[in-house]
Parts: C-alpha cells; sequence; structure tokens
C-alpha cells in the first residue's frame, strides 16, 4: 500500500541560496514527526512547500498514491493540510466562532457549524470560551482556536511551527495533551521544534534537517538524544573537539579582572504570561568576551534590552562595575559607558534618511564631544565622522551621505563605529555579522577584539556558532530563556553545544 | 524617502497642478500664462494685493509651522483651526479683561495667553496620543468642531457685543493692535512675527539636543528609544508647541487684523497649514515661502477674475489640485502617507464646509 504522504525529490533554491535539497519523506496517518534543526536548516521551507506558500523547484508531492500541486495555501486546505503559524492569523475583535467560520459562504455557518464546533472541542476535550473575543483569550486558547479553524476545515496533515515558544509553561502541557488526541484520531500532524525534550515526549519520528537536506528521519524511542544533537550540528557523535587551532589568536587572562557586568536572577515574562529570560545570571570580566550562543528566539535579544535598558526585567539585579543599574534609564546607560550594537540595525540602530555623521552622532548628541557653546555643531561632528569614516574605512568616504545609500557592511561599520567609542565600560553586540561577506565579518570580529584588548567586557550575542566560538573567551549557550550552560570554546565538542541549546541538561553531564 | 527627493517631487506636484489648472483655464476659453500672470503680479507686486497676501499668509505661516513641530515628532496634528480658535478666545479673553496695560506689555501677555490656549487644546490629544495610544488624527479633527462651537457660544453669550448685529466681542483697545506694516493697509506685523518663529525653530530642531531628538522620534521611533529619547514626553512637547504656534496665529487674527473676536474668524487656515507644512516638505525655513505661495493663490482670484475673466472658483481648483498632488507626491509604501492622501483630500471638504456655515451665518 502507498503511504498516505509521500515527498520525493523536492528542491528550492532562493537565488544562489539552497534553501532545500532533495528532501524525501513517507508518512503516514496517525503520526506525529518532528523536524528539528538550527535556523536556516529548512524547517520552515519545507512546511512552506507543503501549504503552496512556496512552489518547489523539482520534486512531487503525493497524497493517498495520486501527485498533487499544491500551488497556494487554499489549494492545500483543499487537499487537507493545514499548519498553524508562530504568528496567529486570527481577528481579534471576533469570538471563537466567528474566527473559526470566517471566510465559509453563509451556508455554511448555520446552527450545524456552530454545533460541530462544540463537537469538535469535547471530541479533543479542547478549552474554549465561546463568549469571548480572541483578544481576550490567554495565547494557548488563541492557538486552540487556531487548530479547531483547521480541524473544522477537515485537514488530515496539520503543520506545527514550534507551538510550544509562545506558550506559558503551564499551557504546554494540555496543548500536548490535545496533539496526541489528534494523532490519535488519525491526523498526521507535523511538530516544529528544537526542544528535544517536547520532540520526544510528543513524536514517533523526527527528521533531522540541516543546511536544507534531511539527515535522518529516526524513530524517537530508540534514538538517543546525543545523536538527534549530533545530526542537526553536522557532527559525528563522537567527542573530538571543536578545537580550530587558534595560534594567532590572543586570549586574554581576565581570571583576575573585575567583573564588568554582572546579570543576577533576572526574570523577564511577557504581557502573556511566557517566560522569556528565567532567573539569569551571567557575568563578564572587564577585558573579557562572553559569547551567547543559542537558537534564535530563546530570549538573546530580550537578554540584551534588559541589559542597555531598552525592556525592563520582571524581577532581578543587573549591575555595572559593582554599581546597581537595574531601574535606570536608557539614557543613563549610555552616559554609564555601555555600547549597544543591537539586532536590527535598519529598524533600531540606524536612521537611514539621516546623513552618515548624523548617525554617528544621534546616540549621543548631547555629549559635549558634539557641543560647542550649548549648541550642536555641526562642525564637529562632521570632523569627527570624517576621522571615522577614514578609520573604519566606510565607504562611499562621504559624511554627509545618507545611511541608506551604503551597503549593509558599511552601515554595520557605522553602528559599531559609534558603539565602540561609546562604550567605555561594557559593549553588548547582537548578530553584529547578520548579512555581512567574510570581509566585513572579519573586520567586524578584529574591531570588537580591539575593544575588548583595551580593557572593555564584550557580550557578544550571535546564533551563528562559529563566528561566537571563534571570539568568545567563553561562551554561554541560552535555551528558553536560561543559560544552560557555559563552556570554555576550546575544549567542547558541538554535539555538548548542541544538546545546551535543546537543553537537555540531563545528558549532557 | 530622503528630504531632498521631497522636495523635487514636490516642485513637481507644483507643477502639475498648475499644469492642469492651465489647461482648466484653457477650456474656459482664456490663456492660462495671461490668468498666471496677472494672478503673480496682482498678489505679489501690487501694493494693495501684496498687502492682502501678507495679511493671509501670516496665520498660514503660523498654522504651518503648528503641523511641521508635531510631524517632525511623526504626529498628525489636523487641530489647528480648533488651536487657532481657543487660542484667539484666550488671547481675546485677556485682552478684554485687562484692557489697561501699555502694549509693550499688553501684546506679549496675549501673546502667552494665546499660545497657553492653542498648547492646552493640542494637550489633550497629545496626552490621549502618548499614554493611551489613540490616533491623534481623529482626535485633533473632531476637536475642532468644538473649539469652532465654544467659541461661537462665547461671542453670541458672555463675551457678546452691545448692540452686535453679529456675534462678535467689544474691541480690543488700541494699545494692544499690532502695528501696521505698509500704510493705509491692514498689513499688520504678524507675517514678521511668524518669520521670526520660523528661524527660531529651525535653529532649535538643527542646533539643539532637544530639537534633534524630537526629529529623531519622527524619523525612526525605535531607534530615538535605543538612544534613551523618551517618546511620550516628545510627542507631548511637540504637541504642546504645535498647539502653542497654532494659538499665536488665533491671536494676530484678533489683534492684528479684526480688533475684535469672531465668530467663525478663521477662515480655514489651520487646514491650509497641513498643505503649508507638507508644500515645505516640513521644514520650517521653507514655510514662509509656501505660506506666501498659498496666500497668494488666494488673495490673486478675484483680481484675475476682473482682469482676465476666469472665474475665481478656477483657483480654489488650482488650490485643490496642489493638495491631491503634493499628497501623491509623498505617498511611499508607508501606510501612514496613504492616510496623509486621505486626510489632505478631506482637508478640502473641511475648508468648503467652514466657507459655507460662514456665508450661513
Amino acid at each position: 500500500m502507498d503511504p498516505f504522504l509521500n515527498v520525493t525529490g523536492i528542491c528550492k533554491s532562493f537565488g544562489a541560496v539552497r534553501a532545500l535539497h532533495n528532501v524525501n519523506l513517507l508518512a503516514s496517518k496517525g503520526e506525529c514527526i518532528a523536524i528539528l534543526g538550527e535556523n536556516g536548516a529548512g524547517k520552515t521551507t519545507f512546511a512552506s512547500v507543503l501549504i503552496g506558500l512556496y512552489q518547489p523547484d523539482n520534486g512531487e508531492i503525493k497524497l493517498g498514491g495520486a501527485p498533487v500541486s499544491v500551488s497556494s495555501p487554499a489549494k492545500a486546505i483543499e487537499h487537507g493540510i493545514g499548519m498553524i503559524h508562530q504568528h496567529f492569523s486570527l481577528v481579534g475583535a471576533m469570538n471563537a466562532e466567528e474566527n473559526i467560520l470566517i471566510g465559509l459562504p453563509s451556508t455554511k455557518r448555520g446552527a450545524e457549524a456552530r454545533a460541530r464546533i462544540r463537537q469538535l472541542c469535547s471530541d479533543f476535550d479542547f478549552n474554549v470560551d465561546f463568549d469571548i473575543r480572541v483578544t481576550e483569550m490567554p495565547v494557548g486558547m488563541k492557538q486552540r482556536v487556531e487548530i479547531l479553524k483547521a480541524l473544522f476545515r477537515d485537514v488530515s496533515i496539520l503543520i506545527l511551527d514550534e507551538p510550544t515558544s509562545v506558550l506559558a509553561p503551564t499551557e504546554i502541557a494540555p496543548f500536548l495533551k490535545g496533539v496526541r488526541k489528534l494523532v490519535a484520531n488519525g491526523c498526521l500532524v507535523f511538530f516544529i521544534s528544537h526542544k528535544l525534550d517536547e520532540i520526544r515526549e510528543i513524536a514517533d519520528r523526527v527528521m533531522v534537517m540541516r543546511h536544507g537536506r534531511v539527515e535522518g528521519v529516526l524513530p524517537v524511542a530508540t534514538t538517543p538524544m546525543a545523536q538527534m544533537s549530533a545530526l542537526m550540528m553536522g557532527e559525528k557523535p563522537t567527542s573530538e573537539t571543536v578545537g580550530m587551532p587558534k595560534a594567532e589568536k590572543v586570549r586574554n587572562d581576565t581570571s583576575s579582572a573585575p567583573d564588568a557586568l554582572v546579570v543576577s536572577d533576572v526574570c523577564l515574562i511577557d504581557p502573556g504570561g511566557a517566560e522569556i529570560l528565567q532567573d539569569l545570571t551571567l557575568t563578564v570580566k572587564a577585558g573579557e568576551i562572553l559569547g551567547i550562543a543559542g537558537i534564535d528566539g530563546n530570549g538573546q535579544t530580550e537578554l540584551s534590552e534588559v541589559i542597555t535598558g531598552l525592556k525592563r526585567q520582571t524581577s532581578g539585579a543587573i549591575h555595572l562595575n559593582g554599581t546597581e543599574i537595574s531601574s535606570a534609564s536608557i539614557a543613563s546607560r549610555i552616559a554609564d559607558g555601555i555600547g549597544f550594537v543591537p539586532e536590527d540595525r535598519h529598524a533600531e540602530g540606524l536612521v537611514l534618511s539621516l546623513s552618515v555623521e548624523e548617525n554617528l552622532a544621534f546616540r549621543s548628541i548631547g555629549d559635549d564631544r558634539f557641543m560647542s557653546g550649548g549648541l550642536i555643531s555641526r562642525r564637529a561632528m562632521h570632523e569627527i565622522a570624517s576621522d571615522v569614516v577614514a578609520a573604519f574605512d566606510i565607504r562611499p568616504p562621504d559624511p554627509k551621505l545618507n545611511a541608506s545609500a551604503l551597503s549593509g557592511g558599511n552601515q554595520q561599520k557605522i553602528v559599531l563605529a559609534r558603539e565602540v567609542a561609546r562604550a567605555r565600560n561594557l559593549l553588548v553586540v547582537v548578530q553584529p555579522t547578520k548579512g555581512l561577506d567574510v570581509g566585513a565579518t572579519d573586520f567586524v570580529q578584529n574591531q570588537i577584539r580591539a575593544v575588548a584588548q583595551s580593557g572593555v567586557g564584550v557580550l557578544y550575542i550571535s546564533t551563528e556558532l562559529e563566528h561566537v566560538l571563534d571570539i568568545s573567551d567563553r561562551v554561554a549557550v541560552m535555551a528558553f530563556g536560561r543559560i544552560t550552560g557555559v563552556v570554555d570554546p576550546e575544549n567542547t565538542t558541538l554535539q555538548d553545544i548542541g544538546l545546551l541549546m535543546t537543553a537537555a541538561p540531563e545528558e549532557v553531564k | 524617502m530622503n528630504r531632498f527627493t521631497m522636495q523635487r517631487r514636490i516642485a513637481i506636484a507644483l507643477l502639475s497642478a498648475l499644469s492642469v489648472g492651465g489647461v482648466l483655464i484653457l477650456l474656459d476659453g482664456h490663456n492660462p500664462f495671461e490668468a498666471y500672470k496677472v494672478l503673480f503680479l496682482e498678489s505679489f507686486l501690487n501694493y494693495w494685493g501684496f498687502s492682502n497676501t501678507l495679511v493671509k499668509a501670516s496665520p498660514m505661516l503660523l498654522a504651518g509651522l503648528a503641523v511641521i513641530i508635531p510631524m517632525r515628532a511623526g504626529v498628525f496634528n489636523i487641530g489647528g483651526e480648533g488651536q487657532i480658535y481657543i487660542g484667539g478666545l484666550f488671547g481675546a479673553v485677556f485682552a478684554l479683561a485687562i484692557p489697561n496695560l501699555p502694549g509693550i506689555l499688553g501684546v506679549p501677555l496675549i501673546f502667552i495667553a494665546a499660545a497657553a490656549g492653542g498648547a492646552f487644546w493640542a494637550a489633550i490629544p497629545a496626552y490621549l496620543k502618548a499614554y493611551r495610544g489613540t490616533n491623534e488624527v481623529i482626535v485633533t479633527l473632531l476637536m475642532n468642531f468644538i473649539a469652532i462651537h465654544i467659541v461661537s457660544y462665547a461671542v453670541a453669550g458672555p463675551l457678546l457685543a452691545e448692540g452686535a448685529p453679529y456675534p462678535y466681542s467689544e474691541e480690543v483697545s488700541d494699545a494692544y493692535r499690532l502695528p501696521i506694516l505698509m500704510p493705509q493697509s491692514d498689513t499688520h506685523a504678524g507675517f514678521v512675527f511668524g518669520l521670526g518663529m520660523t528661524i527660531i525653530l529651525y535653529f532649535w530642531l538643527r542646533f539643539t539636543p532637544s530639537g534633534f531628538q524630537l526629529d529623531l522620534v519622527g524619523r525612526n521611533a525605535r531607534a530615538a528609544a535605543y538612544a534613551g529619547v523618551d517618546q511620550k514626553k516628545t510627542i507631548i512637547r511637540a504637541m504642546l508647541i504645535g498647539g502653542s504656534l497654532a494659538g499665536l496665529a488665533g491671536a494676530i487674527e484678533v489683534i492684528g487684523l479684526k480688533y475684535r473676536l469672531f465668530h467663525l474668524f478663521s477662515d480655514g487656515y489651520g487646514y491650509d497649514g497641513i498643505v503649508v507644512a507638507f508644500l515645505a516638505a516640513l521644514n520650517p525655513i521653507v514655510a514662509p515661502l509656501t505660506a506666501l505661495f498659498l496666500a497668494g493663490l488666494s488673495a490673486g482670484a478675484g483680481t484675475m477674475q476682473r482682469a482676465v475673466g476666469v472665474d475665481s472658483s478656477v483657483i480654489e481648483v488650482v488650490e485643490g489640485l496642489v493638495v491631491v498632488f503634493v499628497a501623491a507626491a509623498l505617498v511611499t509604501p508607508r501606510t501612514t502617507s496613504i492616510s496623509i492622501l486621505k486626510l489632505l483630500a478631506k482637508n478640502l471638504r473641511l475648508r468648503r464646509q467652514t466657507q459655507r456655515r460662514k456665508k450661513e451665518a
């Protein structure tokens, strides 16, 4: 007998990037398949091909033995394929029923339909309040409404994209129970995740992806977590160390240096109740580069924002050079000499409609070096900028040009140059090499090293593991808002880091 | 869109508006070049015509600045009209209540009272925007109608002059009247006052940290937050300045031109201010020019009708075309710009309404 879903030879490229390369999969009804992989491994692209958001360049999808062409999400629903995205597509001002029935012809929205919704709800033991609007619902209930919406349309394949990442801890267990019911009722569920413990709990098989390829489809019950993690990270499950030759690399001995930054027991709970940061503690010594590794969306961005004052922690304390700054304003932290290279340089780090020289000044416009006689000195601004443009080789070398006219690498140099000049005590950098070519990456890394060598503590947050390992004196791994381990980059294996990233600490020791 | 492309686009928009208007004049059987020439000569090179232009340009300039400053902080103040009314009311009440001060003291105090009135009227939408997330466009717009009716009530009731045939207040004392710049005409010092404000605001935005940071909030709110700028306070500050400027426009109408507080005394100047502001690409230093341009169009329309025979309503059409083309020039993929288009189109309708009501009254 043919399997229910048969995917063969799916390829998808975006320009020169191969997002999916020859993906094959056989799956049957009543099965839960986890899709595991790092950022950019192709998990979401694969799901998008299944639901018709992307058309594959090559390959074939067969449902129940017959080839199908999923040309749009509407077609996917016709074929019984539905997906629940991380960001829900519900109308806040409507209640659950209205959301579920939205877009259906009025003949299908009568009492019968309503009865069927209640029936589905009780079949799957879903707790949904039908009297309130979606905006008033907790996140977990919104998610159940999304799933009901798909079930009402008779999906037999349901794709869940990182479904637990938005949930409060107490909502996770009931959610997984609901998914198990779906599977028991003959649904084929894809569960995109990087949380190994959840995968172990919910999935029958795990499909591990890396660089757009399927590294293996393994039965969960008999596969050790270490093996899954190793496949995901692209390393044979041996204990060989990362150990790139670092003879040329100067490591600072900072063991006796004073603490530049101490973060103690910091918690951050978002309005939906999800714990973004949980009792997070870390120390950065003066002159040290502490790397933070982890998969995107595990609280790294929020950690940088809490330290620099853009977000206020729910509890816990932050000290800079021994002085508490837990409730200090952003402006006072800037004045305290904290430099910050934010993740999104376009939306946050730069004002694209301002000139290069104004961009080099805007975060510290009231500083003496930009002022003369109580007014902003445009001449000082220009002179300082001319020096920076020369020192950082910013091209084209015209400080009067709008920042929007520069390439990504040169824009990053503007942000970096400004923040390096600011950072007397601490430099926080998030994804500083994102989207940069090799040359620009090297330049950025060298600048950051130079800052550390001058005795400033550096917190280097990135999802690009090799960059983190390359530059850091110590690497802390973050998962689900916690530091799951701190390792020495020269004496650790990718496999260990992979396990820490997926928070399976019991197998790490 | 950077400011240079913005200015170029606006120049093209102006030319387009005048060209389409020219075609209409042609269809009406007249020479458009002749008509525009007369319009220009009458509004700017004729003593009486230029006086008339300056009188109209004075409140337009201040109302334009009242849009520019909040817009530079990302807040769309279309409440200039209401702020003009409340500013005029506060100024007039002060002038009538304390009539015996010397002018050198009284006029600045009247200006302060009017600015406070306008700022008060702007503070309400500013607070709602900054701390409650309420859309400032709707609140400022609706508050215009409230303000107009408050002034109508005041001049028809408590402030009504004895034996007045029309709702207006008593005259303000001679000492409080703004000096006349061009003898025999109505041209008061209001435009010069507006020029002074223009220069102050230009320097403030460019050379002080607080002005620079206000601009930052409008350009990129997230980057401003990242730079430690308090967005809420900036919004409040920008709106208070905007409201004060519009309030001053109200004061110069009262003590510069009419010497009384009239029912419906502003001829839609608050809405003209929006056009002035966007024509100037939100640059204060350009606003006097765009205010003169817009004022000149409406001041020369009547003479043009008499001299060339082109119906003066063609000029109303040209004014409308300016609004539409400028709005189109400002449209970027950002949704805010699309709402600018809608709003500027609405601006026309509102001005019509005000004018109609004035005729009815």
